[in-house]
Parts: structure tokens; sequence; C-alpha cells
């Protein structure tokens, strides 16, 4: 019989070690990101652009100009284009977001030469007919509606709209009105001027062979019409948000969404891995303060935590959670004081342990499979970061003392720093 | 299989640094009393509370760099775990303790019947269509034990669960022989053997496995409807009937329908409804191929203007076209059968996806079905499609729901 109750001796992840993607270079000037090869039988092929959402002069610019740069050409109707490749057992997904947007290509080896040709030609003769933005514009605003009607919608954006200057691009909120607006000429504007191909970074994922790998570089070269303007981000004007609390009431709701959240400037790679340990402990995993106490000590709960994303100048902390309209407050008042547990009972010990423990075995984990790196090479797209970013991790999350942690919780993570936004069924 | 009845799959995966452990229990939402609906989804939430050995599961886990997860539906529950590989007999000890003897608590259950409740409020009653499966099970069953959602029927249900009633469902359903594992990373055969016999082999416990005998329903000869208003920006028309479970082929048939008739933008659902005539925002259809029991939905949200009976119209003559026309065709079908193909093929590369497959196959009776997928799926005909969706999606067993939106909700 074993004996259980001991726990069995674990090991400690403490080193990894990586394979890298090799990075080749485009005519254009951007590159190529060949991810280590796996006999898996499928690729997936991602274009990157380094431009989203706040680019945009008018709203769902950019989302109707790459979803529609694959809507119809002069010779093939949407349903043609997406049909064959249907037809070639390959899926394709657009991705637009504030800061960056991505076309990703997935479909089995055997398919991909001809997928990968006719995605050029989509992308390169597209003509986005009127019929498939008004397509556009109908399924969106009823997404749009459906979206408005859920407590999580409104807290979200009425926090962006309280950290950002009502004029700044991160503050700009779409109602369905705002949808009628788009016409052929803004949306393929926006796909001259920002999606071309030679404006693109690839991202090569699963059985990538290096014939399948020339066969891409060469296709994307015959793209290459000059040097590429680089693409800044614009930046916002940030409000005096610190310590303000702003309500959206929907009646209807039996439950209110909370959303607090800060900015903070650019960090390095060290600092950027000490404040994912520093997330985790307040909310970023099921063991982190916020979980712990708020759902499973006090049962407020189903849905609380934290997690840190990047803005064009720098970063946000959002802490967020859905709780009955009774408990909204009482969870909030949870929530301030674990923000202000992380500086003054800053985690140490076991619990700081357990939390490196458990991140540097996510982390080597993470980096498992055939389409481990794609993700993580768009986080250094969009941070700027090189691969060392990657090596490092283990060894700063390790190194990282208590004291540290407590220093950044104290610059970062005083309630009074955060704006909050409550939205749903609001008590008084 | 254990000596005590416990099945253990194995899969050697050599590409990656992590082990997964996918426990697969036989007991659903269907298993429960009518008057205690909920219950098998909230004892998932209990599992996490801690076992006889080991008071905090997740802090076990996450201190041997693991993380965890798990669902129910309405056949059964399914827990899985991925961990670095040199900690996989940690994974072992985590999850044969807690079928070896929950450690149940009455706070443990007061704290998890808040979390449950407020996962209730958010998935159903927050949400757009949140009430749409209470709405749609309580219609196409009405004795069989399918007809209330995992969630649970009310927000009452779950709050009046007991300590008694959590220990006698665990005692009825958590034991070896009702299980099924599977293990998934570098590690051979024989080390995979070892290491399960060595914890889950000695545990010894009384069960036999879940008989899975529930109240038929009786076959459906009437048209039903409902009209509803629920949280819903617009109309919206919803049309479903009862299918056959995973083994039959028709159930099969009966998704590739689905995918050919609404299952993407190119579809000719959306084409012609969304697109071209502009009735409808959204259109779609799908087959949820359950173990026993399967459900076939075309749906359509409306815009204004366009009344109820309208659309169910449109929807049903759209189906018939599929099923008896030439709306279909063999190029539709070849479509879909090589998106699922590729499809499969990405499943492969996620030793997660492999281990709860071979879970799901194995509780299916068979695990090595999971090799025939894609014979199966080439094996597909036009013809028995098209047959199969005629005879199962009639009118006169329909049932429709009519959604509008809560006055006071806009």
């Amino acid at each position: 019989m074993p004996n259980r109750s001991v726990a069995p001796e674990n090991t400690v992840i403490r080193h990894m070690t990586l394979e890298e993607p090799r990075i080749l270079p485009l005519r254009s000037g951007f590159d190529c990101y060949l991810c280590p090869t796996y006999n898996v039988g499928v690729v997936r092929f991602e274009l990157y652009w380094s431009c989203g959402s706040l680019h945009q002069l008018m709203h769902y610019q950019a989302k109707a100009a790459l979803q529609l740069g694959i809507a119809g050409t002069a010779k093939h109707s949407a349903e043609e284009i997406l049909n064959r490749f249907e037809g070639l057992g390959a899926d394709v997904q657009v991705n637009v977001s504030a800061m960056s947007c991505s076309l990703i290509l997935s479909v089995a080896s055997y398919h991909f030469g001809e997928a990968l040709d006719w995605l050029f030609y989509a992308l390169d003769e597209a003509v986005f007919p009127a019929t498939e933005i008004e397509n556009f514009k109908q399924v969106e605003s009823a997404e749009l509606l459906r979206k408005m009607q859920s407590p999580s919608y409104w807290s979200k954006r009425t926090l962006s709209e309280s950290l950002y200057a009502l004029e700044s691009p991160m503050a700009r909120f779409a109602s369905p009105e705002h949808l009628q607006l788009l016409q052929r000429e803004n949306v393929q504007g926006f796909y001259t001027q920002f999606f071309g191909l030679d404006k693109a970074h690839v991202i090569l994922s699963g059985e990538v062979s290096p014939a399948l790998c020339n066969t891409v570089i060469s296709g994307m070269d015959k793209h290459f019409q000059g040097v590429a303007t680089p693409t800044f981000l614009p930046i916002s004007a940030i409000n005096d948000y610190a310590g303000k609390k702003m309500e959206h009431a929907l009646p209807h709701a039996n439950q209110v969404s909370v959303m607090m959240g800060r900015l903070m400037p650019a960090q390095d790679s060290e600092t950027l891995h000490r404040l994912v340990l520093l997330n985790g402990l307040l909310g970023g995993f099921f063991g982190s303060r916020l979980m712990q106490e708020i759902r499973e000590e006090k049962g407020l709960t189903y849905g609380i935590g934290s997690y840190i994303e990047p803005t064009p100048e720098g970063n946000r902390w959002i802490i967020s959670g859905e709780m009955n309209s009774d408990n909204a407050e009482l969870a909030l008042k949870e929530m301030n004081l674990i923000l202000e547990s992380m500086y003054k009972h800053a985690p140490e010990g076991d619990e700081l342990e357990k939390a490196k423990r458990y991140i540097s075995g996510q982390i080597r984990g993470s980096f498992d499979g055939p389409f481990a790196w794609p993700g993580k090479i768009r986080q250094m797209l969009l941070r700027g970061l090189g691969f060392d970013h990657y090596r490092n991790a283990l060894d700063i999350i390790w190194g990282s003392s208590s004291a540290e942690l407590c220093a950044l919780a104290d610059t970062f993570l005083r309630p009074a720093s955060f704006c909050t936004a409550m939205a749903g069924q609001l008590k008084k | 299989m254990l000596k005590n009845g416990l099945r253990v799959l194995h899969h050697k995966d050599e590409s990656r640094t992590t082990a997964t452990l996918n426990i697969l229990y036989n007991v659903g939402a269907r298993d429960e009393n009518p008057d205690k609906t909920g219950f098998a989804h909230l004892f998932e939430h209990l599992m996490f509370g801690g076992s006889v050995n080991i008071p905090h599961y997740d802090k076990e886990v996450e201190r041997s760099g693991g993380a965890n997860n798990a669902y129910t539906n309405n056949e059964f529950t399914n827990y899985y775990l991925t961990i670095p590989m040199e900690n996989i007999e940690t994974g072992c000890w985590l999850e044969s303790d807690r079928m070896l003897q929950l450690d149940f608590s009455e706070k443990s259950l007061e704290v998890q019947r808040g979390v449950v409740i407020e996962e209730f409020r958010q998935r159903c009653f927050n949400a757009p269509f949140g009430m749409l499966w209470h709405h749609l099970r309580g219609l196409l069953y009405q004795k069989s034990p399918y007809r209330w959602p995992t969630i649970g029927l009310t927000v009452e249900h779950i709050e009046q669960a007991s300590l008694d009633d959590v220990r006698d469902f665990y005692n009825r359903f958590y034991n070896p022989a009702n299980a099924i594992l599977s293990v998934v990373g570098n590690l051979d055969l024989e080390a995979a053997r070892d290491m399960t016999e060595k914890w889950f082999g000695s545990i010894e416990k009384s069960g036999t496995p879940n008989a899975n005998h529930y109240f038929a329903e009786p076959p459906q000869e009437e048209r039903r409807m409902l009209e509803t208003s629920d949280l819903c920006p617009n109309n919206a028309v919803v049309l479903a009937w009862k299918g056959p479970g995973y083994l039959d082929p028709q159930s099969l048939e009966l998704e590739l329908f689905a995918d050919m008739l609404g299952g993407t933008e190119a579809s000719p659902l959306h084409v012609e409804l969304v697109k071209r005539s502009g009735k409808f925002n959204s259109a779609a259809s799908f087959y949820m191929r359950g173990v026993n029991e399967g459900m076939f939905v075309i749906y359509g949200i409306l815009n204004e203007g366009v009344s109820h009976d309208e659309a169910s119209g449109l929807l049903q003559q759209f189906l018939d076209n599929a099923s008896h026309g030439d709306l279909l065709s063999q190029e539709h079908l070849e479509m879909k059968v090589n998106k699922a193909i590729t499809s499969l093929l990405f499943a492969k590369t996620s030793p997660a996806n492999i281990a709860e497959k071979l879970c799901f196959f194995e509780n299916l009776g068979d695990a090595s079905l999971v090799n025939n997928e894609e014979q199966e799926l080439r094996a597909a005909d036009l013809h028995g499609i098209k047959q199969t969706a005629a005879t199962t999606l009639r009118p006169k067993n329909m049932s429709v729901i009519h959604y509008s939106p809560k006055a006071n909700a806009q």
C-alpha cells in the first residue's frame, strides 16, 4: 500500500531547455518566425500586423478590413472563397485587438501549398463587395447589442472611459449606429494602408519543413512593394482616474460586474516576470489570494481574478469579478483589502514558494507542443522583447524575493491608485 | 482493468515535458433526483474541497507545477490534470486519494453552494439566451432525466443540497468500477501500469459501474411550442429535435447534416437567411452528439419586422430543401469531411484532448473507437445523410421556442 499521508517527492522546475524559433528575414524588412517543427501533419501560417483598432478612424474599421480582405474578389464570392478553404480542410481565423491583428491559416500539411496560394489570391485581389460590408454591419450590430446586455461589457467600457480621456482611441466604444457609417472606401482604405502582405510578420508552426518555409518566404517576398512605413501606436491622453468609482446601472441584471484598473509604464523583461509572479499571487491562478478569499472562503463569486495586459503606454492591471448584487459592495471591500495585503503582508514562505513552483511549472509546460511559440512571439512583438525574455524566465521567477515583490506591490497595488467600475443592478 | 474495476488507458507521448491524467466518472445530470437537480455539477466543485489525506487538493497541484479543471454534462463528469512529467506520481496521489475518500464538511458545502449559485446566475440569468437549455430540455424531454440542464433546474435545488445528499451521491457513483483513467505522457506502458496499480489498485472500495438505466422518453409525435420572454436583444426562433446517441451511425450523419446546412458563415443557411434575405442577423445549426442522446438545433435571431411565425416557416423550409431537395451537394459533404479530418489532426497535437477522448470512447464501450473517427467520416454518404435528416427532423415531432426580449431588459 502506498503511503498516502505523505506527498510523493516533487521535482521543482528550475530550468528548461528551449528550442527557439529561427528568424528569417523577408524582403519587406519584416520577419518570418520559423517555430520548431513537429511531425504532426498540420501547419499554422500566421500573418501578424502591429496595428489594430487603435489605428482606426471609425469604429470596426480594422475588423471589417481584415475580415473582408478574404470576402470576395472580382471572380469569386465570399462563399466561394470560404468554401474553397473548407474543401482543402483549412480554417482561416481573424483576430483583431487594440494594438495588433492576426490572420491565421490552419491546414493539413498536404494541402498547405494550395491553401496558401488561395489565401494570397484572396488577399491580393480583395474587392470588398458592398453586400459583404452590409452583412458585416448587420451581424456585428446584432452581436454588439447582445454584448451590451451583459454587466461585464459595461464594467469594462466604464473603466476604459474612466482611465482614458474621451477623445483617446482607448476610450472609444462603438454603438450599433456607428457601424452604419462604415463604407467600402474607408474599409478598403484601411486595408490598403495597414494590411498589405509586405507589412506583416509571418509565424509558421506545426510540421514546418524547409521546403514549406521556402514556399512561404518566396510567396511573401513577391508582395514586397517598397520599404514599409513603420506603424506607430497612438498614445492616449490619460484621465486623473485614481481613486474614482464609476457606476453603470443595468436594472435587468441580477449580478454586478466589478472591474478595478490602473495603468503602468512599460517594464523591462525582469520586472515583467516579477509582475507575472505578483499577479499570480494576487489573482492569477486558483491558489491566489483573490480566488481563495473571495470565492473559496466566502463563496461570494464564481469568477474573480486579475491580469496584466499591454497598452500603448505600457501596461494595464485589471482585477475583475462578477457577483450577486447583494454581495457586490462586500466583495469590492474584500478586493481592496486583498490589494492592501499584497504590500502590508507580502507573500513569503510557503505561499511564495508554492506560487513559484506553480508558475515555473506552467511556464515550462507552455513551451510544449508544435503551437507553443506563436502566442509568445506575439507578446515579444507587442512588447519589444527578445528570446532572452523566455530564456531567463525561470531564473528571474526563482530569484524574486518577498521584499522585491512587496516593493512592486507598494508601487502598483495601492487601492487608491485604481479606478473602480461597477455595472449591473447596483444596490444603494 | 485493475482488480477494483478501474479501467486504465495509456498513450505514450515523447514530445512533451508534461503528463496528463484524465478521469471520467460515469455520472452526470441524468443521474440526479428530479427534486435535487444540479447535484452532479455541485459535486464536481466539492471534489476540490479536500480528501482524507489531502486537505487542499489545489495547493498540492500548484506545488507540483500542475494545473487542473473539470466539467460536468448530462452524462458524465470529467476531471483532468496536467503536471510536469517528473511529478506524475503526485498526480496519481491526488486523484486516487479523492477517489478513495473525499473529506466532506458543512463549510465546504456552504461555500461551493454559493459559488455554484453565482455560476448559475452568471451563465443563466445574466447572459443573453442564458436560459435556453432550461427551455430546450424542458420542451424536448418531458419524462426522462435529460429534461433538466447540468447547472440545475432552479437555484433552490442547489440551496437545499445537504451533506447527506452529498455523501450518498459520492458513495453511489465515485468508485473505481465507475471510473476510467487515462495517462498520457512520456512514460512506457509498464511504468504507467506499475504506477496506476500502486496508487489506484490499492483502493479497495465497493461499488459497481453505473448501470445507466433511465426512464426512456416516449417518442415525440406532436409539435411542441414554448413562447418565452428572456434576456435577449432581439426576437429569436429555435427549432429542435431529439436524436440518437454517439454510437448510432445516424448521429454522425446528423452532425454532418447540421454542419453542411448551417455550420459556418459560408453555409447555405447563413448565406440565404442572413446575407441575402436580411431577415435574420444570425442563423446556424448544430448537432450535439451525446453518449446516449443527441439534439439537433437550428436557430435564427431575427431582425426587426420579422415575425416568429415567418422565421419558423423559413427555417423549416430550409430544412425541407436540405433533407428532401438538392440544396446540399456532394461538394458540401466533401468540404465538411475534409474540415473535420483536419480538425482530428489538430486534436491529436493536444495530449489533453487525447486523454479525454480515450476516456470518452472507453465510456462508450471501446477506447479503440478513437482510431475509427477518420474512417467513419470518409464513409459518410450524402444520400444516407439526407434520408436520416428527413426521417428524424419531421415537422410533426419538432419542438419550437419563440423568444422575445423581456420588456425591462432593453
